[in-house]
């Protein structure tokens, strides 16, 4: 039967996987100890075959898949005849395929009857890696000597022995060692599990089918993706953006991508795009690489499985030493905020070629703070708290509230005020909308959402906002979304916090920062927007009446609680001509 | 020794029909199908009662127990009550932002469900308590004030309130409560201390802004079925998501427990037949006027869900990618729904494709067959026209059927725009519809990583025995089960129902620092609460048994194990034996274990069940056995199989013809409550337990 196409099989296959893929990831979810795995998701699993493809992808981020792909070539080359059942590889070195070193990756090799079938892997964003900057993630550092922690992919249990020493090294670097434990213990679970899944699936359907199986679901993912390109119109579709926050100061950089669609497979090239600097803004390439999957991945309309037929059609250039392709040992920890500025601009290209089908910029990419209490040694209380906002608006809607973007994978979740009460001496003060933010439309772009903590105790702040200078982009004629604002309060005095990606200060006990992130853009003409809508935000609070009168020219009886049509047709000329003039 | 005499009644509401299932002492079984008229389900039931009570004098009724869609249906169709939250500052907007959530799809024009309560009625109050339940903020008053007159002018019928780490302290829930009683006196309020007093302000919030939702549609709702029946003493009970019964007075102040009451007594049923068959791995399959419905059930259990989402459509697999819905943390079986039921529309879409569902007929005006003033052609007249429900009558002859009527819809709705014959239309219906189906099992079994060929298909519902084959065929699966009574099969769930309520008290402490006498009052605490539950419900203590569990985890963990609590276990050893059993529980769910982390306790639970009188499917099958009759004369007519087979001249068999050997299809088999189509391939066979067992011909 080894070869045969048969539906039904392809179907339950491509579902077992993805389940075990799954079971992974609840497995970590239940097991972790740190608040961003167990309550916040930042972590993906995946399994992969034999020759190191991606066969499935559970939970996911969208761009982690980046770094278990890009880790598998090193891992089959350093340990290709060195595998042994019980054996769980540990890297998280940035010039051996991974991100930036707060991201660990696992990788455990699956043997059925002896051979080795297929590799579990999981990636997890850890809460610290030592270096200079809580959290691994300053932007200040030049070289990744100063970020933390290198795991230069080694063996983290051999055979089933766990390598106590390792992880006490790593441990006694790491300013939240409790959670670095008990995620490693977790990721380790999670890759026990998926390997006792694949070989349960194994029991069921034979060497030779599980791999037929694959090779049709790979096919099956290149088909669906040819298909998808084969639909965008041929030619070269170029964004250039200046990214506003070098780290050290200066103008910013150069950042150029074209977009080349030639039938049914397509080239992104980063050349004109400025050399690597010397902070830690680079991104390395093979997450470069993820960026640009999970572009194509959005605007694929089937729900083809992930795995490596997906990116076949896909051909990713980048000149090196340039600050999308950086050279070792140039500095990557700060390397989130011009990773989600590229997944932006591929939108933007593409918007040229297919308008119809991509929305406007969001917030620009998940947000974050870092909070380090000065507290006795010992006690596991730093916050590591990851957010986001909301999406632009699209062709026939409004963008979305309150939500992660789209390149995120479905599994990010805010993390609770409660939860992080419970562990960390912080206070949440609120978690919501800003009104009048955004960019207005025909349909709108989301709103602000603003995030407002209260420190207990003295300590340190990072905060991170991927977009500080520039605002998201509209399309079709919708304005641009609203800037970044970050305020601390300190009892009745606020400062404004500088426009910087990543703002680093000290902060007193019974402060309050407020992060409001970036509004998203809009997309058409405002002036076109159903006044019916118009009413419904200001009636929740989301605009002000005044807001609604100055941006859309509609104008509310606040005593009848409706659209006063007279008033809105006026305002409406007035607004038209004014733009027409 | 001899039970009084007595009759227990269960009734379930569907869209369409109202199945009512009344077991005497005996073990005699009494069915009625009635149609749903929703203002007069109790008069209805009452009726069959009072029929019942004519073939078994002397027996008064014992119980009463009621499964209905009547909550699922009301978040479905956004028909809740218009509500109102109030909420601690700076949260007003976490029922809308859902942590941020969303599937896990990669779709720009996504959208997502509107929130049940909007932004304009989620007001905020100034308040706050800290992790440990201290006053940080004392509750201003005023602002509730405020909120509660704002609510009152906004017309709303009910009030959640939800504020943060109320499962710590709920004093401040309970004063905006009492201001609420006082200013508002007409309005319904819960408060999330009550509802779901656990951490995570989301999940709790949205848990209870969904209960305050449902109470006022689910309270009139419950008024009218019991001064219905007053004339019956037992109190009703009302069927809940995890399969168990609450009083109809838990309900109220609950409704939020009985969002899948109705699937879940059929899944309930499936089960025990699976279990007393010995059928460790199936899928129940429910088809009834409305929807369609699938549970898997493994190892004779319903599979469970703590982590559910309403209203969010196809529970797709993504168990952890939520975000689509409406959070609802509370046990239920996991079932997923489709709109395709006997009642279904089919209709012709713009690009010209024929389609089927969501709408459905309802069971006024009904299907156009039933004469009832239906007009559009549903799956019912598809049936119909095939030839696979008797063209005269059904239900025993109570419901007539109008095959005219059910011709005359199809062709001139359907035939003339999509120029095909009656015959075609009709199989491409009966199609399309299973297709729909199919992707409810699917969404069971192959995305849970099922294989669907190894599992045996339990099909009821009045439609479920019609589609059962060809929905077998579409998804590789050879055997399918149709229980006795298979079109009331999910009331005889009710049936078989134990009453079950659910106690939990947080205890955040450390395991090898608690006091064990102190933990073990704590469920003492928990024993006096359900016994002063149901004293208040005026039931008997007598046979109520209570489980002890206790949540544990790792320290800093954020998901807990759930550990039994040995019933006879000492003071003295309580801490060994329970760190025990959750390092070894640990270990075997998550394959390791630490021994030098600290235990965490979570919280302690307490399971209270009073068992019902069990129903037995083989007693069932053996009075079948006796009682059947053979079909007074081999009967058949023609019945079309799709374009292959054509139409067919095709017998028509009773239950009990069944019984001595297997009969090849095509065949069809008439009872009261169903029709089972056997077509060519499949062949048909009745069990010890009274099953009719479809196989597959190799």
């Amino acid at each position: 039967m080894a070869g045969a196409f048969d539906p039904i099989l392809i179907e339950v296959m491509k579902n077992e996987l993805t389940a075990v893929a799954e079971e992974m990831g609840i497995t970590m979810k239940r097991t972790a100890r740190s608040l961003g795995a167990k309550e916040g998701s930042d972590f993906s699993t995946a399994l992969v075959d034999a020759q190191g493809r991606l066969i499935a992808q559970g939970l996911t981020i969208g761009v982690h898949l980046g770094y278990i792909m890009g880790v598998m070539p090193w891992v089959l080359k350093k340990f290709g005849d060195d595998l042994h059942p019980g054996d769980v590889i540990v890297s998280n070195d940035p010039y051996g395929g991974v991100s930036h070193f707060p991201d660990i990756v696992l990788v455990m090799p699956i043997f059925w009857q002896e051979q080795l079938v297929g590799f579990a892997a999981i990636v997890e964003h850890h809460t610290d890696i030592g270096g200079r900057f809580p959290g691994g993630m300053g932007i200040a550092c030049a070289e990744v000597y100063e970020e933390g922690v290198c795991i230069p992919g080694v063996k983290l249990f051999s055979k089933g022995e766990l390598n106590h020493d390792l992880v006490d090294m790593i441990a006694a670097n790491v300013r939240a060692p409790e959670d670095v434990r008990g995620d490693l213990d977790a990721q380790a679970a999670a890759c026990r599990r998926g390997a006792q899944g694949v070989r349960d699936l194994l029991d069921r359907h034979g060497l030779e089918q599980f791999a037929a199986c694959n090779e049709q679901l790979r096919q099956y993912s290149e088909r669906a993706m040819r298909t998808c390109i084969a639909a965008i119109p041929d030619g070269s579709y170029a964004c250039t953006d200046l990214f506003e926050d070098d780290g050290l100061g200066g103008e910013g950089v150069n950042l150029r991508l074209a977009v080349t669609v030639a039938g049914e497979s397509v080239r992104v090239d980063f050349d004109g795009t400025g050399p690597q600097v010397r902070s830690a803004i680079n991104v390395p390439f093979n997450l470069t690489r993820a960026c640009v999957y999970v572009a194509f991945r959005s605007i694929l309309e089937t729900d083809a499985p992930a795995n490596s037929g997906l990116m076949a059609p896909i051909q990713v250039t980048a000149p090196e030493g340039c600050v999308v392709n950086p050279q070792f040992p140039g500095a990557v920890g700060a390397r989130g905020m011009l990773m989600w500025r590229i997944i932006d601009m591929i939108f933007a290209a593409l918007a040229q070629a297919i308008p119809d089908k991509v929305y406007a910029a969001g917030e620009g990419g998940a947000n974050l703070l870092v909070y380090t209490p000065q507290v006795e040694a010992g006690v596991p209380s730093m916050l590591l708290d990851i957010y986001t906002s909301g999406w632009g608006a699209r062709p026939d809607s409004d963008g979305v509230e309150g939500v992660t973007p789209m390149a995120a994978g479905g599994a990010m979740r805010s993390i609770p005020a409660e939860m992080i009460e419970r562990e960390c001496p912080v206070m949440l003060d609120g978690f919501g909308f800003l009104p009048d933010t955004g960019g207005p439309g025909q349909y709108r772009g989301a709103l602000s959402v603003y995030r407002k903590w209260r420190f207990l105790g003295d300590g340190r702040v990072m905060l991170r906002t991927c977009r500080v200078k520039s605002v998201p982009y509209g399309l079709a004629g919708g304005k641009d979304g609203t800037p970044f604002a970050a305020r601390l309060r300190s009892g009745e005095a606020e400062t404004q916090l500088p426009s910087e990606m990543l703002i680093d200060t000290e902060v007193q006990s019974g402060e309050t920062l407020l992060h409001i992130q970036p509004g998203a853009g809009g997309y058409g003409d405002p002036l076109a927007r159903d006044p019916q809508l118009v009413l419904d935000d200001v009636l929740d609070e989301k605009i002000s009446p005044a807001y609604a009168e100055r941006e859309y020219g509609v104008a509310i009886d606040q005593s009848t609680e409706q659209v006063d049509r007279n008033r809105t047709t006026q305002l409406r000329a007035t607004l038209r001509s004014e733009l027409e003039a | 020794m001899s039970t009084p005499a007595s009759l227990r009644v269960a009734f379930d509401i569907g869209g369409t029909f109202t199945d009512v299932v009344i077991a005497g002492s005996d073990g005699q079984l009494l069915t009625y199908k009635i149609l749903t008229l929703p203002d007069s389900v109790g008069a209805d039931v009452g009726r069959c009662i009072a029929d019942a009570e004519r073939q078994h004098p002397e027996s008064p009724v014992a119980s009463l127990v009621h499964g209905t869609t009547i909550a699922s249906n009301a978040v479905l169709e956004e028909q809740g009550a218009r509500t109102g939250l109030i909420t601690t500052k700076g949260f007003r907007d976490e029922l809308e932002i859902r942590r941020l959530g969303r599937p896990s799809v990669y779709n720009v024009f996504w959208q997502r469900t509107p929130p049940l309560i909007p932004r304009r009625r989620r007001l905020e109050v100034s308040e706050r308590m800290t992790v440990r339940g201290e006053v940080e903020t004392p509750l201003k008053a005023e602002d509730v004030r405020q909120a509660i007159f704002s609510l009152k002018r906004q017309g709303v019928e009910s009030i959640a309130v939800a504020f943060l780490h109320s499962y710590v302290n709920p004093s401040h829930e309970r004063r905006a409560v009492a201001l609420i009683r006082e200013l508002f006196p007409e309005v319904m309020v819960c408060s999330s201390a009550d509802i779901l007093p656990e951490v995570r302000e989301y999940e709790r919030t949205s848990t209870t802004a969904l209960n305050a939702y449902l109470m006022p549609v689910v309270g009139r709702y419950l008024d009218q079925v019991e001064t219905q029946l007053q004339a019956y003493p037992p109190a009703l009970q009302i069927m809940q998501s995890n399969g168990g019964v609450m009083s109809a007075a838990h309900a109220r102040l609950r409704p939020v427990h009985m969002i899948e009451s109705g699937p879940a007594a059929g899944a309930l049923a499936a089960a025990g037949l699976a279990r007393e068959i010995g059928l460790a791995q199936a899928v129940a399959f429910d088809m009834g006027g409305t929807t369609a419905k699938g549970c898997l059930i493994e190892n004779g259990q319903p599979v469970e869900t703590a982590e559910g989402e309403v209203g969010a459509g196809i529970n797709r697999a993504g168990r952890l990618s939520k975000g689509a819905g409406y959070a609802l943390r509370v046990p239920a079986y996991d079932i997923v729904e489709v709109g395709a039921g006997g009642g279904s529309l089919a209709w012709v879409d713009d690009g010209g494709a024929l389609r089927v569902g969501p709408r459905s007929a309802g069971a006024v005006p009904g299907p156009a067959c039933y004469d009832r003033g239906g007009t559009e052609p549903t799956i019912t007249d598809a049936n119909v026209v095939l030839g696979y429900m008797n063209p005269a009558s059904i239900a025993g002859g109570t419901v007539p059927i109008d095959a005219t009527a059910a011709q005359t819809a199809i062709q001139t709705r359907l035939g003339a725009r999509l120029g095909l014959s009656i015959h075609e239309v009709a199989f491409g219906i009966h199609q399309v519809a299973d297709a729909t189906m199919t992707r409810a099992i699917r969404a069971v079994t192959t995305e849970r990583g099922r294989d669907p060929r190894e599992f045996t298909l339990i099909a009821f519902g009045g439609s479920g025995p019609v589609h059962a084959a060809t929905l077998a065929d579409n998804l590789g699966m050879s055997r399918v089960y149709i229980p006795l009574f298979p079109g009331v099969f999910s009331a005889l769930g009710l049936l078989v129902a134990d009453l079950r309520s659910d106690y939990v008290q947080s205890v955040p402490q450390d395991l090898d620092t608690v006091d064990p006498t102190a933990l073990l009052r704590e469920f003492d605490a928990l024993v006096a609460r359900a016994e002063q539950d149901t004293h208040n419900e005026q039931r008997e203590q007598a046979g109520s048994t209570y489980e002890r569990l206790i949540d544990l985890r790792y320290q800093r963990q954020s998901s807990e194990l759930t550990l039994t609590v040995p019933a006879q276990v000492e003071a003295a050893d309580l801490r060994r034996v329970l760190a025990e059993s959750f390092h070894a529980a640990h270990e075997r769910t998550y394959g390791y274990r630490r021994e030098d982390d600290t235990i965490a306790i979570v919280s302690v639970r307490l399971k209270a069940t009073v068992q019902t009188q069990s129903l037995s499917f083989s007693e069932l099958g053996g009075y079948f056995g006796q009682s059947a009759k053979k079909a007074t004369q081999t009967d058949s007519r023609r019945a079309y199989f799709g374009p292959q087979q054509g139409e067919l001249e095709t017998r028509i068999l009773s239950r009990g013809d069944l019984l001595e050997q297997a009969v090849v299809g095509p065949l069809i088999v008439e009872e009261f409550d169903t029709t089972v189509v056997v077509p060519p391939q499949w062949q048909a066979s009745v069990d010890t337990y009274g099953n009719i067992v479809l196989s597959k011909s190799s």
